[in-house]
């Protein structure tokens, strides 16, 4: 019982950790939180779906949907973020909107009801005295492998070197000949592809419609914001926290007490650590 | 000074509330012509929404926090509304206090915190409020609220026992939603708006103008929930049932466009807005999803253009209009003499062995000196030695690692900065910090706002406190704009003006404020020689009357011309202090700042001429030019 449900809260974990993430490659490399990038993951899981009805293999699903969602990233960097007057810190506004109108395609190309995908055929396995999915076994590792990938590539590349520079002050670094705007096209692009590659996974663990985007949306933010802005190991715990308190919450104290216990931590948390659990740097004031 | 009063304020002060008046009168008489019950409900659910745009605009535009609450700060106004009315004494005035101080609690739930964190925090927290309304009703009991299925058997309206019919609703409703805009309009114009005008400029400045910004935010944020809990009332009682299902996301998004559109610092075309956004919910029904990809793409666009929405237009078109005419009455304005320059009650300045290090390098060492009051003392020395980061110890900005700071006998060290700028310590800044939207003599008025700016009450109400306390202001204002040359464009908006002007700008601001100390960071540069010679005027007036000026200043000629008492710093240490003419012929000075056959840069002022006419220049010629004048301008504002 216990066991189920710490996976289980893992795995839903596992997802807000992922959107943790995702807000944190833009934020780090270009200064901007994407509020989108969470309807961009569900659509990338819609477009699986396609493309698995079209009976592409596995590796396709995953390079199409990647490819799809990159694409769908960079028009929100053009659309949102590009045009945006600087130092007006409206991309909160901005990005909102790219994302209603993402989550509305979605829901005008596949209907807006709950979908079930299938990457792969799996069966429940016992793990520790709890069963659990395969799927969600992957969901889980993801965050970790991902996030580790993620920061090495942000911490050791030149690519890296440049994102963060341009995040802590734009105009010096323009000044030292790096391209600024192609770098935050290069990030919503990452971003892109981190999400088509992890979306299809999470609507096959979740089966879920369009607009559970908004609820990932959310609460991948109050992970990124307990673990910390910028910080892609803040970004893996807070989200793995907040889905067990969330899933032992359900189960210990009732149902439906799970958003309470999240809501409390949070406030909880960054009332003593307003920086959150591994931020350094205060969230940068509106 | 009389242009100036009218382009801020209009004179005929029964024009506004008459045309409000009409304009109440003209809505709650619709319905008289005939007009269908499809369009009195528009226009019922069009008040809704206006007030709680409203509370958005005081929260998004004026307070800068983005609240994404305001549908749970609604239903905790609606339920309340609902549960008493159906349960315990229906009473339309009651439910609307208990719903207006329902919803301030709830918003208070998610915004103490969340402006304690600042930044994207609020949204976080108040967004995960609104997340919480479908399970607080799924938690409490289906025979107390009626669970997500919604809350129904709410009984019709009563006034004090007696029913209120469909009409008399009607009028109640317009009467409500009337009442609140003026409520809100005398708010936001008035000190207490224009203080949080100051407050989006940002931290540093309105700090060191006295203001807490939390205390101001969170009046705001509590401020914005009334509307959101009296809607809810409304609400309740239009169609006496409760649908939880519009109380979600949906909600929050038609606010924001309905907010984008109106300007979000809008307060008439707020009703554009609602206007706007219920013609598109109208339609949705027949748009189905393309009405959620309207709404997107409406946040979008309107988020990158964020300007003043149909107000900022309105109000463009309305400043070109008087522009036009202030222009003409100007010809008839006459300037009389400046007025005299007021008495201060000047108070010592004293530094004991102050240090301070940022990270590990050490940006003062043992600093020690005297400004006393009444005498201009000046602070010169290299970039890097530790000038501004003198004037950011003594207004509070930093907190020395030891040593003392002293105001008279009152302690500074370790005191807030709002709260030294509290005590008499005004400053200016190196790059002008002039908030935008404001004209110049409201600028400067502004300087007095937090120790002479009536409470939130007597503004709203518009009692004869704050008539009083705005003409003080005013005069106050008009009379530094005066003696500094500015009375002309007293009505122009302060922040397009140039470098030089908005020096002089923030000069007349901290000498509005009345301060015991006047800090200056390089208040000259920037300015051409007549301003030059204005400034080191007033600065010697402003002294005689008995005001302690600090100045940092890499003129020397200014210096000389000026300062009674010279500091100068190297390294973040005192190399040595005397009289300007002493420090001219201090060997070290000379070798090591004002070296020999440096270029003469700065304007001079011959006022003292140097003897043997060599030494007059600029102590470091480079700092306009080169990287570390920016880098030491950056650092002094973090």
């Amino acid at each position: 019982m216990t066991a189920t449900a710490v996976f289980a809260g893992l795995s839903t974990g596992a997802i807000y950790a992922l959107i943790a993430i995702g807000y944190n490659i833009t934020l780090t490399s270009s200064g901007v939180l994407n509020f989108a990038f969470a309807n961009v993951l569900v659509f990338g899981g819609f477009v699986a779906i396609s493309a698995v009805k079209a009976g592409l293999p596995l590796p396709l699903v995953l390079l199409l949907c990647a490819l799809a969602c990159a694409a769908m990233s960079v028009l929100v960097e053009r659309a949102a973020i590009r045009f945006m007057s600087q130092g007006s810190h409206a991309e909160l506004i901005t990005t909102l909107g790219a994302g209603t109108i993402i989550t509305a395609v979605t829901a005008v190309l596949w209907g807006s009801d709950p979908r079930r995908l299938t990457l792969f055929d799996q069966h429940p396995v016992d793990l520790l005295t709890g069963r659990v999915l395969p799927v969600n076994l992957i969901l889980i590792a993801m965050p970790v492998v991902l996030g580790l990938v993620l920061h090495l590539l942000f911490q050791r590349t030149r690519f890296g070197l440049a994102s963060r520079a341009q995040a802590f002050d734009r105009e010096a670094t323009m000044v030292r000949g790096v391209d600024v705007r192609w770098l935050s096209v290069s990030a919503f692009a990452i971003a892109g592809l981190f999400a088509g590659l992890t979306g299809p996974f999470v609507l096959m663990s979740t089966s879920a419609g369009p607009f559970l985007a908004v609820e990932f949306a959310l609460k991948g933010f109050v992970a990124l914001a307990l673990g910390g802005l910028g910080s892609q190991l803040g970004a893996v715990v807070a989200g793995f926290v907040i889905g067990l308190v969330e899933s032992l919450a359900n189960l210990y104290i009732g149902s439906l007490v799970g958003n309470y216990a999240v809501f409390a931590l949070f406030i909880l948390v960054l009332l003593f650590r307003p920086n959150g659990l591994f931020g350094s740097r205060r969230l940068r004031l509106v | 000074m009389e242009t100036s009063i009218r382009a801020t304020g209009p004179s005929r002060r029964w024009a506004l509330p008459l045309a409000w008046a009409t304009v109440t009168a003209l809505v709650i008489a619709i319905p008289l012509t005939g007009m269908s019950g499809y369009w009195v409900r528009q226009i019922l659910l069009a008040a809704v929404m206006a007030l709680l745009v409203s509370g958005l605009n005081l929260s998004l535009g004026w307070a800068g926090e983005l609240n994404l609450g305001l549908p749970a700060m609604y239903a905790a106004g609606a339920y309340v509304t609902a549960y008493v009315a159906a349960r315990h004494i229906n009473d339309i005035v009651l439910c609307l206090a208990l719903s207006a101080a329902a919803a301030v609690v709830v918003g208070l739930l998610a915004g103490a915190p969340g402006l304690r964190l600042g930044g994207w925090m609020l949204a976080v927290c108040t967004f995960m409020l609104v997340q919480l309304i479908p399970i607080t009703l799924q938690l409490i009991p289906f025979s107390v609220l009626g669970g997500t299925s919604g809350f129904t058997g709410i009984p019709v309206p009563r006034v004090f026992g007696t029913v209120l019919d469909a009409n008399g609703f009607y009028i109640t409703v317009i009467v409500v939603t009337s009442l609140w805009f003026a409520v809100y309009r005398n708010a936001v114009c008035s000190p207490f708006g224009r203080a949080l005008l100051v407050l989006q400029q940002g931290p540093v400045l309105a700090q060191s103008l006295g203001l807490s910004r939390y205390r101001l935010k969170l009046t705001t944020y509590a401020f914005a929930a009334v509307p959101a809990g009296l809607a809810g009332t409304l609400y309740a009682y239009t169609d006496l049932f409760i649908a939880p299902d519009s109380l979600g996301i949906g909600l929050i998004m038609s606010l924001l466009v309905a907010s984008i559109v109106a300007g979000r610092r809008s307060i008439y075309a707020v009703f554009c807005g609602v206007a706007f956004v219920q013609f598109i919910n109208d339609r949705s029904t027949s748009f189905g999803e393309y009405g959620d990809i309207a709404f997107g793409a409406f946040l979008l666009i309107g988020g990158l253009l964020f300007g003043g929405g149909v107000a900022g237009l309105g109000n463009t078109l309305v400043r070109r209009y008087r522009r036009g005419r202030a222009a003409a009455a100007d010809e008839a304005a006459t300037t009389g003499t400046p007025p005299q320059i007021p008495a201060f009650d000047g108070r010592d300045v004293r530094l004991e062995s102050v240090s301070k290090s940022f990270g590990g390098v050490d940006a003062l060492r043992e600093v020690s000196f005297v400004a006393p009051a009444g005498r201009i003392t000046a602070l010169i020395g290299p970039n890097g030695s530790g000038k501004t980061t003198t004037l950011n110890l003594i207004n509070g900005f930093h907190k020395p690692g030891s040593g003392r700071v002293l105001l008279g006998d009152d302690e500074l060290t370790g005191l807030p900065a709002e709260r030294v700028a509290r005590l008499g310590v005004a400053r200016t800044f190196q790059t002008p910090a002039i908030p935008g939207e404001m004209s110049v003599l409201d600028v400067v008025g502004s300087g007095r706002i937090e120790a002479h700016g009536p409470a939130l009450l007597p503004v709203v109400l518009r009692l004869p406190r704050y008539w009083r306390a705005v003409a003080r202001n005013r005069k106050a204002a008009a009379g530094w704009l005066e003696i500094l040359g500015l009375g002309a464009i007293a009505a122009e908006p302060a922040a397009a003006m140039a470098l030089g002007t908005r020096r002089m700008i923030e000069l007349a601001r901290a000498l509005c404020a009345g301060p015991r100390v006047l800090l200056l960071d390089e208040v000259a540069s920037g300015l051409d020689p007549d301003e030059l010679q204005e400034l080191a005027g007033v600065l010697r007036k402003v002294r005689d009357a008995g005001v302690t000026v600090v100045v940092v200043e890499h003129n020397f000629s200014l210096v000389r011309s000026l300062a009674d008492h010279v500091v100068v710093l190297a390294g973040g240490a005192v190399l040595t202090d005397g009289d300007p003419r002493e420090i001219a012929e201090h060997p070290e000075v000379l070798e090591r700042f004002l070296g020999s056959g440096a270029g003469v840069s700065g304007t001079t002022l011959e006022e003292h001429p140097a003897p043997g006419g060599q030494v007059v220049v600029a102590v470091d010629a480079t700092a306009a030019t080169d990287g570390a004048g920016t880098a030491e301008r950056t650092s002094s504002h973090e």
